[in-house]
This record gives C-alpha cells, sequence and structure tokens, in this order.
C-alpha cells in the first residue's frame, strides 16, 4: 500500500475497497482495512477522509430513499468505530478541516439521546466538530460551552412536549448572550413541528437528521463564501 | 350541532362495526401524567401516590364532561412497566428526576445478546418475570412483587369500579408491545438493528414463540374480561427506521398471525403506530382482514392519506398533534378536530384520539377544545366526492 499517493486520500484501489466495506456495512472488514493503512504508515486523517466519502455515499442514499434510518445507524457506528480506532493517533484536526462547530443537546427535563446521537455522529462524518454536551442539559451549560468553542450552531434535540419552554429559554439566552455572531440555531426529534420552531424561535427544524446535516452544510457553505 | 342517539358503547360499537355513528367516537389515550398536569398535581406527587393519581383522571373525566371508552384504566406509574412486561428502566418523577419533570425512559441494552438464548428457553414471560424484572430493578422477585401487588390491587379495587360506576368501558382487553417492538425497547435501538442485520437467525429464534405467547395472553385476557380488543403497540418498524424487507420478514408475518388468532374470536387489534407508517400503509390493506383493525396513528403518518388509502378497510384512531396539545390555542385544537371529523370521519371509520398519548403538559383549554368540538361537531361533508 503506497501510503503517501493522493493529496487527500489512500490509493484509488484502497480508498474503493474501504468506500465499499462501510457500504456493505462491514464493520470487521472496515476495521481490518483501516489498521493495515495505518499500519503501512499512512496517515489517519487520509483513512478518515476516506470514511467521509462513504458516508456521504451512505447519506445520499438515504436521501433518495434507498438506504434507511438503519443504514443511517449502521454506517454511523462504523464511522464511530474506526475513529475511536485512529484517534490515538489521529491529530486534532485543524480547524480549517472542519465544516463548522456545533454544540448538541437534549434540554432540562428530557433524557432521550438516540436520535441526537446519531445526529451527532452523522455531522461528524459530514465534516463539523461537534460538542455532544448530552442530556438533561441546563440552558446556561449551552451558553457557556457554545461560547467557549465558540459555536456556530447550537442545536437541541427533543422528544417531550415539555422541553419547548427550555428550548426557548435557552434560545433566548443565546440571542442576547452577545455573541459576534449568534449560532443559528436548530431544533430536532419526533415531537418538533415548524410550528415548535416559530414558537422557540430557532432557525430550522427537523425530524430528520439528514435533512438536519444537509442544512448545516449548506449555511456553513454559504458563510463561508461571505453570502 | 350533533344529536346523540346512542349511548357510548353503541357509538364505540358502531365504528368497530364499521357502521356509521351517531357522532365520531371520542377516545382520548389519555395518561395520569396529562391528569396530574390538569389537576395541578405536581408529578413528584402523582408517581409516588397512585390512588391520588387515579383521583386525578377520575376528577377530570368527570370535570371535562367523560368521553365514550377508556384507553388506560389505571395509573401508569414508573412501576406499571413491571406489571406490564416493559424491558425499559423508567425515570421517575420525585424518585429518579426532579419533582416536576416529565416521567421518563432511559433506554438502555437491558437485554443482552446471550439473553436471546433465555428467552426461547423459558418463553418471554417467564424470562421478564425472573430475570429481566429483576435486572432493572436492581433487585430480586421479592421486590418485584412488592412493587406490583399494590398497583394490582388499586386497578382491581378502586380503578376497575370507579370507572363502572361512571358506565364507561375499556376499549382494551389487554395491551402489550409488539414482539418485535419489545425486542427493540430492550436490546436498544441500535443494538437491535445490528441484531437484525447481523444476526437475523438468532432474533428468529425468539420471535414465533413470543407471538404464540402473546396470541395466548391475549386470548385468555379477552375471555377472563368479555372484552372484544385489545392494544399492540409498535414504534419502531415502520419505514421511518427501516426497509420493507426488514418489516416484511420480522414483522409482518407474526401480526398477521395476532390480528387473525384475534379476530377468529370476533376481536379488533388496535395498532398504537407510532413514527411514520405511511409507507407502510398498504401492507394492512392487503393482508388483513376488512374490519379486524384500527391503527392510532401519532401524527407523523399523514392520517388523511391513510383514510383514503384505508377507507372502508380499517379503522382509524388520531390524532390530535402532540404540540398543538401543549403550545396550540384552543381555536386551532378546534379547527384540526373539525377537519378530522370532516374528512376522516364523515362516514364512519375514526375514533378521536389524540397522537400517542395525551401530553403531559396538554392546555386545559386545548383539552376542552378537543372535547367540545368532538362531541358537538357534524361533518360537514358527507363525503370526499361530493365535496
Ligand atoms: C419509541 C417511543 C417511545 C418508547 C421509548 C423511547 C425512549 N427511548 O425513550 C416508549 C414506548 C417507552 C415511549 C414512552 C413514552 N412516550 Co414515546 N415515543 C416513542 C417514539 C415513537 C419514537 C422515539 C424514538 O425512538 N425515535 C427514534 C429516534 C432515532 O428518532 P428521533 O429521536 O426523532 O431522532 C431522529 C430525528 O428527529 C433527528 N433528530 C433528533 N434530534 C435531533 C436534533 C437536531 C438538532 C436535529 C437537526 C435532528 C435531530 O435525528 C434522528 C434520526 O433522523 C416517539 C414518536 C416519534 N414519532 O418520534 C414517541 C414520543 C416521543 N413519546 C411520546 C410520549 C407521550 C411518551 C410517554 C410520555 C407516554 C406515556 N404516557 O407513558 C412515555 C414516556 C417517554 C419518556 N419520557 O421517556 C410523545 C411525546 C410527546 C409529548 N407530549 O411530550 C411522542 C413524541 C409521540 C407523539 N407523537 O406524541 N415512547
Amino acid at each position: 500500500m503506497n501510503a503517501g499517493a493522493g493529496a487527500h486520500s489512500g490509493t484509488g484501489e484502497a480508498t474503493a475497497s474501504l468506500c465499499q466495506a462501510i457500504l456493505d456495512f462491514d464493520s470487521d472488514e472496515t476495521l481490518r482495512l483501516s489498521l493495515a493503512r495505518l499500519d503501512a504508515g499512512e496517515a489517519p486523517a487520509l483513512i478518515i477522509d476516506d470514511c467521509r466519502a462513504a458516508m456521504k455515499i451512505v447519506g445520499d442514499r438515504y436521501a433518495t430513499g434507498e438506504y434507511f434510518l438503519a443504514e443511517l445507524i449502521l454506517a454511523g457506528e462504523i464511522f464511530k468505530r474506526v475513529v475511536e480506532l485512529l484517534r490515538p493517533r489521529l491529530q486534532l484536526a485543524g480547524a480549517g478541516d472542519s465544516q463548522g462547530t456545533v454544540v448538541l443537546a437534549t434540554l432540562r427535563g428530557d433524557v432521550h439521546y438516540i436520535g441526537k446521537d446519531i445526529f451527532a455522529t452523522l455531522l461528524e462524518a459530514a465534516g463539523f466538530t461537534v460538542h455532544n454536551l448530552g442530556v438533561d442539559v441546563s440552558p446556561e451549560r449551552v451558553v457557556t460551552a457554545a461560547r467557549a468553542v465558540d459555536a456556530e450552531f447550537v442545536g437541541f434535540s427533543g422528544l417531550l412536549t415539555t422541553t419547548f419552554e427550555v428550548m426557548k429559554e435557552a434560545t433566548g439566552l443565546l440571542r442576547g448572550a452577545g455573541f459576534g455572531e449568534a449560532p443559528r440555531i436548530l431544533i430536532g426529534g419526533g415531537v418538533t413541528t415548524s410550528d415548535v420552531r416559530d414558537y422557540v424561535g430557532a432557525d430550522f427544524q427537523t425530524r430528520d437528521a439528514m435533512e438536519g446535516v444537509a442544512w448545516c452544510t449548506q449555511v456553513a457553505q454559504r458563510v463561508r463564501r461571505g453570502q | 350541532m350533533v344529536n346523540e342517539t346512542m349511548t357510548r358503547q353503541e357509538r364505540v360499537a358502531a365504528v368497530l362495526a364499521m357502521e356509521q355513528p351517531d357522532r365520531v367516537p371520542i377516545v382520548p389515550q389519555f395518561v395520569m401524567g396529562t391528569a396530574l398536569h390538569l389537576c395541578g398535581v405536581s408529578p413528584g406527587r402523582g408517581y409516588s401516590d397512585p390512588e391520588l393519581a387515579h383521583t386525578c383522571m377520575l376528577r377530570v373525566f368527570d370535570e371535562y364532561g367523560g368521553w365514550d371508552a377508556l384507553y388506560e384504566t389505571s395509573p401508569d406509574v414508573a412501576d406499571s412497566g413491571l406489571a406490564s412486561r416493559q424491558p425499559l428502566r423508567f425515570l421517575a418523577p420525585g424518585r429518579d428526576l426532579p419533582d416536576d419533570a416529565a416521567l421518563q425512559v432511559h433506554e438502555a441494552e437491558v437485554i443482552t445478546l446471550a439473553d436471546y438464548d433465555l428467552i426461547a428457553d423459558m418463553g418471554w414471560a417467564r424470562f421478564f418475570d425472573e430475570v429481566l424484572a429483576c435486572r432493572l430493578i436492581d433487585g430480586d422477585r421479592a421486590q418485584v412483587e412488592a412493587r406490583i401487588a399494590p398497583l394490582e390491587k388499586l386497578a382491581r379495587d378502586r380503578c376497575a369500579p370507579d370507572w363502572a360506576a361512571r358506565g364507561v368501558q375499556p376499549m382494551y382487553a389487554a395491551m402489550d408491545a409488539h414482539p418485535f417492538f419489545a425486542l427493540s425497547l430492550g436490546r436498544s435501538l441500535v443494538r437491535f438493528t445490528e441484531d437484525l442485520y447481523y444476526r437475523p437467525k438468532v432474533v428468529e429464534r425468539v420471535l414465533p414463540a413470543m407471538t404464540r405467547e402473546l396470541i395466548e395472553r391475549f386470548s385468555r385476557k379477552v375471555t377472563a374480561s368479555g372484552i372484544r380488543g385489545v392494544l399492540l403497540g409498535e414504534e419502531r418498524v415502520s419505514a421511518f427506521h427501516y426497509p420493507p424487507r426488514i418489516f416484511e420478514r420480522f414483522w409482518l408475518p407474526y401480526t398477521i398471525q395476532i390480528v387473525e388468532a384475534m379476530w377468529s374470536m370476533g376481536v379488533v387489534t388496535t395498532f398504537h403506530l407510532d413514527t411514520d407508517f405511511g409507507k407502510n400503509l398498504p401492507y394492512f390493506r392487503q393482508h388483513l382482514p376488512r374490519g379486524s383493525y384500527v391503527l392510532q396513528l401519532d401524527h407523523t403518518t399523514d392520517i388523511f392519506a391513510a383514510k383514503e388509502l384505508l377507507d372502508g378497510h380499517g379503522i382509524l384512531h388520531g390524532d390530535l398533534p402532540a404540540a398543538l396539545q401543549s403550545i396550540g390555542r384552543p381555536g386551532d385544537v378546534a379547527a384540526y378536530v373539525e377537519k378530522l371529523i370532516d374528512e376522516v370521519g364523515y362516514n364512519g371509520g375514526l375514533i378521536l384520539g389524540v397522537a400517542c398519548n395525551t401530553a403531559p403538559d396538554c392546555k386545559p383549554e386545548n383539552f376542552r377544545a378537543f372535547l367540545e368540538t368532538g362531541r358537538t361537531h357534524a361533518p360537514r361533508r358527507r363525503s370526499r366526492t361530493q365535496a
């Protein structure tokens, strides 16, 4: 295996087989191929890039209805395992590499985490830096975290109607917190609707994690282009 | 306005028999969290005092003018899950959560991969009672019994007679999760998805026996109670989660068995279907006998499209959205209920209800508007084709 080949990814063949392993949802094979490339001296970031390219295909197939949430979950789990494997040797991705920084939380009074964590994994796979604060998080903690990492996006996951008020409170705090530029706020989870988005004062709402990723990507690109 | 000519029971029976009722039957999927909220009792107090919670449920029924049949007949406190064999850890307000919090589920891998063998050997009920329940509360069988016994006593000694005194009957002889859903909750979504894709045979080792057990349990309860309805919960199999091939292999065949067994006893199966089943609805029409099923939809499935597809074949139950209950205005609620009656219920085939369950922060004026509109609104449109 030629470790240095290609500026952005491994050899065409190595890239293709890693990508195929992910598209086959073959966890063991993906890890085996990643390890082999690592042992051959390839930079971990290049391996991750290949995985991201595969995840992009998974996302596209989901968008066209070929894949379902189950396949996003399986591919996401594999992606997480590769990142775990490479993390010890992975230099922190330079800020320039990141699509943007996202703070995610399920807010006070709600402990649902499954949908939020799926969204977090898919964001990471799309190249975002994610700070997942967990569940039952206070609005104050969100503001502190968003400030500390200079978040471009803040996402709230909610499965209970009782969290609407808390989302509203957190959104108010974020908007009034004197950020240079206030982070974009997005909400998701089975109980949210566009009415809830308006009620909370968020910028975007979805019950589909891939839609959330697409929106963040679009906004990030627009911001980068200075639009 | 509507001229009421039927009793509660007759109205519900008419819709279940695919006939036209005098007005739409109203059966909100009313749960104790909402009752506490509407009575101004904190969740912490209510969850630790099931008697008080039951009193709140009765009070709301009386003060809001009642409805046509009951969804749950006793309060669903955190330990109710032990009695109804739900493979989940519940976090109760006032015990595990702050006093004012809503009931929470902490989904985790409480059923391990190795447990599939145990389930296959012991059967689901024995596995749950002897192994899983103890694991869930980190205690022994005596402790499990000690938690369940007072709830069963309350249900028998207070709830059943109090509701009977009000002349309102339960809709269901029994409620249970579909075997697929039970495994999904107990294994947790991600692990179960891996099981389905990577070790399907393991899952198929237990599904047939779990289905047989469920049918036996349902049949026993139907015979004992004389109630001709059962409720089957499924929130994890639709095209929101899985491709049709998973639905067709791991869910549909077992579902057909359950519905046909019930139907052969004259029992209608109600499906509590959360998540978007839009793409799965044709299977119900194609594979289940006409009139044998009711679908409770949670507003993520388009109930109006469901009506088009299943009109005259299945019955729909729903679907006032959760967000409308908690942050909508009474006018919005009334308008939505009118639309349901006009477009879904005009020719029968609708039981008026909410999405999933009544919200734990449903506004009193919204609950009132829901019931009032259901009782009084006469359908404007006799049929789609005439409109
Ligand atoms: C399965 C389920 C259950 C299961 C357990 C779920 C669990 N782990 O807690 C059981 C049966 C135990 C259950 C119980 C109850 N449930 Co329930 N349940 C559901 C259901 C059907 C699906 C939830 C789920 O598993 N989703 C799977 C994940 C993958 O989906 P997701 O969270 O939506 O995430 C996706 C997207 O939304 C997105 N996403 C998620 N977060 C974010 C964040 C951002 C920023 C973005 C961009 C995207 C994003 O990414 C994911 C992938 O696409 C929902 C209904 C629904 N349609 O969602 C009701 C629902 C959450 N339940 C509801 C209710 C009422 C209850 C109960 C209170 C009922 C009762 N009286 O006992 C209890 C208590 C629940 C609790 N507090 O924990 C209501 C809540 C509404 C309300 N009024 O608050 C819902 C919304 C149903 C409804 N439409 O009314 N429930």
